[in-house]
């Protein structure tokens, strides 16, 4: 049984090549560049100075995944406060509009500054997960459930 | 932690689990694919720190895009896809990181000391090393989806069928990439 060169392209990357790899690389020049070219693509094994660097990881991890957590806690009372102040901001303006003196009405320069359409709008951040990742919003975007397939041949 | 005694629990088993506040199937789930992720995400990192620093970003991303999910799988039954969802996460912070570095990572320091001493002579280390330097900056300048495969079948060492479903396309297509990428890598070390 023979191979062809599609399939011994194919065999790159797997733990080891097969017996039918080996020897059809033996006889074929192409799948011997091919090899070479994919061997110098390739990065060495993970030495025992990357295996030691993740020792601990996992706890480090957690602690970051709680650091995290606490954050968006605290971020989301914020926003919540902040929204409940917006709301009484607002609910205020209308209370003194409805008890201003009729003169003051008779002045618009005085009445035109109060800002009730901005309070009405209070600006609340995304305090989702994804607004931690800044730096990372295609990340974000490409894990979306479920998983875009863009970009098929 | 679940799965006890008989087979070992699901990495969907495991990320519901930490979801649901069992902080040791964090760790074992972490445990289960660092190295794996180290291999992928090495190759666009500069420093061993650098690598490790991507590798717990990935996991803690990972972990986010289940959290949001998991309310969408509404029965128990339905597998969370924790290590595609992985992959897919550090491919691309590898690259993000890549960009936001401007920096072209050929080949980690601690690992190319790993290579010297095996008979060959200073001048053909220097040679094999500039050829290798070429060859993995090609990789990185690979059309992103010819790269996201290749490096996931080379680095991650996956079967087609794996880095097919971590990049949401079909196995054939993930090989068509493959045998594209590997053409064009050929290519580039012919040109003088
Ligand atoms: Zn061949």
């Amino acid at each position: 049984m023979t191979m062809t060169c599609e399939d011994f392209e194919l065999e790159l990357g797997a733990p080891a090549l097969s017996a039918l790899a080996r020897a059809h690389l033996e006889g074929c020049a192409s799948c011997r560049e091919t090899y070479e070219v994919v061997a110098l693509a390739a990065l060495p094994e993970v030495t025992a100075a990357e295996r030691a660097a993740l020792v601990g990881l996992s706890t480090s991890a957690l602690s970051a995944w709680r650091a995290q957590d606490r954050r968006r806690d605290v971020l989301s009372r914020v926003a919540s406060l902040a929204l409940a102040a917006g709301l009484g901001a607002v609910l205020a303006t209308g209370v003194m509009w409805k008890a201003r003196p009729a003169a003051v009405a008779e002045v618009p320069a005085l009445v035109q500054p109060v800002a009730a359409p901005v309070l009405l709008e209070p600006v609340v951040p995304d305090f989702s997960g994804d607004a931690f990742n800044s730096g990372d919003d295609e990340v974000s975007w490409e894990v979306s459930w479920p998983l875009v397939t863009e970009g098929d041949l | 932690m679940p799965g006890g005694a008989g087979e070992p629990p699901t990495d969907g088993a495991l990320c519901r689990a930490f979801l649901a506040g069992d902080a040791q199937a964090f760790g074992e789930l972490v445990r289960r694919h660092e190295e794996l992720l180290l291999r992928v995400l090495r190759r666009y990192a500069s420093t061993l720190d650098e690598t490790r620093d991507l590798v717990q970003r990935a996991f803690l991303q990972a972990f986010q895009a289940a959290r949001r999910a998991l309310p969408r799988l509404a029965r128990e039954a339905d597998e969370v896809p924790f290590k595609p969802w992985l992959l897919r996460i550090a491919i691309n912070l590898g690259k993000n990181h890549l960009r936001d570095t401007s920096r072209w990572a050929t080949v980690p320091v601690d690992a190319a000391e790993g290579r010297r001493g095996e008979g060959a002579s200073a001048q053909e280390l220097l040679e094999r090393a500039e050829q290798e330097a070429a060859v993995r900056k090609a990789v990185l300048f690979l059309p992103r989806r010819q790269r996201e495969v290749f490096t996931l079948r080379i680095d991650g060492a996956l079967p087609f069928a794996e880095v097919a479903q971590a990049l949401g396309i079909t196995e054939g297509n993930a090989k068509t990439h493959f045998h594209h990428a590997v053409k064009r890598l050929k290519e580039e070390t012919r040109k003088p």
